[in-house]
């Protein structure tokens, strides 16, 4: 096994994806090529260490809202969608043995 | 009235105003249209007459887009109404709610239409990667429209709606509206909601206008703008009025040419229509000067480190528990996370989760994540360097090519990401875009043409784009279907 394909097996673990053989084969190939690419940020660019990293557009800050009681969907809505349910709960496979 | 799909929401709402025609009668007209073209070029996920018919029935008495049929991507929730993201992982799923922009376009009278399709949670620059079938561009069967928004500017160019709404991460609105011909619009970050947008990226996403011309893409952005308390990162901005912006007058504007967006290799007939274009807005007054946007060549990179990261992060979310897919019989939970998203996202939202997923973990944050973090500041300030020069515009290709054919990229992923090169900066910056069309190849493909303006100034680029649109008729020719 090639080390990009270690890196893609280890790392759809932790994406929680199972991937086939022919998928990891094929996702080492294609992040190799762009992650190649994207190495161009590493090799060509000096960036200055003062540069401040930017998440967002704007200048962002805490959204408050007042701690006031306001409508909420019904549980029979938020349920509605749900693959498996029993009563007002969605249903899981269970975690913890008997 | 015969061919009332053919017409801009402008021209109907004079229609509707004068009592000539029903909303109803613009509803037949639009489906009938539908019927005949959508078999070709297969825009829509989910179209219901009966439906369309009903919500034009029981229309508000009063409202801006009173009786307009607009269609809707599917990435953006309708109560009820299947919202699936194009994605297998989503089938099924009835959102329980309205994402502002419907409740917006409700109470101002329009017909909410139907749902088109999309790249998978707007994964793509082809609409190739949907999970129920591609969309085909409706200049050309055999190419692509673009993509996401790949059925939404295909429907638009189609007359298969008046009027569409799509979403723009890294030009998915701007892109497929110049590969099909019509007016594309991304809003400046922050001005349209997102609350009830499925989430890509959340720091890039924003929702904006698929039209005929830009005074519908004027009159839609009005509508859809506005602060929204449900959204965090929402601006509180005033919205002006639009129309007011809509003159056909550029004395005195000023329109920045960068240098960096005219590269060797880009098609030959794309720079000859946009050069073409900047000559005639220089013949109606406007000062064109040389700009420079000098880290535009790390963008598509910077893109993809940053956009796959906050994909990785906002698709956790699907893992088989509250909505959409699960896998038959998990042994256990972490059986059901791995097998029930394994199976239920394509290749290209695996693709993106895995990339995004590597670049944030431990070891390799600092290289790639927070280094493009790094790099996207220095591109927001190439584009607040060139406002400060006292540009109103920046003028540039949408796309270095017309459409190309289907699957021509579709094995190579960095070619099909290098699609976007034009558009990608705009979103790391937050500032607002247009692509409209500026011509045509010689075998017959649209050619389109961006305008970039300065944060929350999207007024200016419909004052640059009404008046080029004034003098020009690309926008007024239709695909033979």
């Amino acid at each position: 096994m090639s080390e990009m394909e270690e890196k893609v097996r280890y790392v759809a673990r932790l994406a929680r994806i199972k991937l086939t053989d022919e998928e990891v084969g094929l996702f080492s190939r294609q992040l190799d090529g762009i992650l190649g690419y994207v190495d161009k940020l590493n090799k060509k660019l000096d960036i200055q260490k003062e540069t401040p990293p930017m998440s967002h557009p704007h200048e962002a800050s805490n959204s408050f809202r007042a701690d006031e009681v306001k409508p909420s969907l019904p549980p029979e809505k938020v349920l509605a969608n749900a693959p498996q349910k029993k009563g007002d709960f969605f249903k899981v496979p269970r975690i913890i043995e008997e | 009235m015969d061919n009332l799909y053919s017409l801009t929401a402008g021209e109907l709402l004079g229609l509707l105003d004068k009592k000539t025609i029903k909303p109803e009668e613009i509803i037949e007209s639009v489906y009938s249209r539908a019927q005949s073209v959508d078999k070709k070029i297969k825009g829509y996920l989910n179209l219901d007459r009966e439906k369309a018919l009903s919500r034009a029935k029981s229309l508000p008495s009063s409202g801006k887009l009173k009786g307009i049929p607009v269609a809707v991507k599917d990435n953006i929730c309708v109560e009820g109404e299947l919202t699936t993201c194009a994605s297998k992982i989503l089938r099924g799923f009835k959102p329980p709610y309205n994402a502002t922009v419907i409740e917006k376009l409700k109470s101002e009278g329009a017909v909410i239409f139907g749902k088109t399709n999309m790249d998978e949670f707007a994964f793509g620059s082809s609409c190739e990667n949907s999970s129920y079938f591609p969309t085909l561009n409706p200049w050309d069967t055999a190419r692509i429209p673009g993509g996401s928004s790949g059925g939404s500017a295909a429907v638009v160019s189609a007359d298969e709606a008046v009027m569409a709404i799509g979403s723009d991460t890294g030009g998915s609105i701007r892109q497929p509206a110049s590969l099909c011909g019509v007016v594309g619009m991304k809003p400046t970050y922050g001005r349209v909601s997102r609350y009830g947008l499925i989430a890509f990226a959340s720091s890039l996403d924003q929702i904006g206008p698929l039209t005929k011309d830009i005074k519908d893409a004027a009159l839609l952005l009005g509508v859809i703008a506005g602060f929204d308390e449900k959204d965090s990162t929402s601006v509180n901005v005033p919205v002006p009025d639009y129309a007011s912006y809509l003159k056909n007058d550029v004395k005195g504007v000023k329109i920045g040419i960068p240098k960096e967006y005219f590269v060797e290799g880009m098609d030959k007939e794309v720079e000859a229509s946009v050069r073409e274009a900047i000559a005639l807005l220089k013949g109606k007054g406007a000062q064109i000067v040389d700009v420079s946007l000098p880290h535009t060549e790390y963008a598509v990179a910077v893109y993809y480190i940053l956009a796959t990261a906050e994909a990785s992060s906002n698709l956790a979310r699907f893992d088989g528990v509250q909505y959409g897919y699960r896998c038959e019989d998990p042994a256990n939970l972490l059986d059901m996370y791995e097998r029930t998203r394994g199976e239920g996202f394509g290749a290209e939202a695996k693709r993106r989760i895995i990339l995004g997923t590597y670049v944030l973990s431990s070891g390799y944050y600092d290289a790639y994540y927070l280094k493009a973090q790094k790099v996207r500041m220095l591109i927001k300030n190439d584009f607040e360097q060139v406002f400060k020069s006292g540009c109103d515009c920046i003028l540039t290709p949408t796309s270095p090519t017309p459409a190309f054919k289907v699957g021509e990229r579709s094995a190579d992923p960095l070619s099909m990401y290098l699609s976007d090169i034009f558009t990608i900066s705009v979103n790391l910056a937050g500032v607002p875009a247009l692509s409209m069309p500026c011509g045509f190849t010689k075998s017959g493909l649209p050619i389109g043409m961006q305008l970039i303006g300065n944060f929350f100034e999207e007024g200016k680029i419909f004052n640059a784009a009404y008046a080029y649109e004034s003098n020009t008729d690309w926008h007024k020719r239709s695909p033979k279907l």
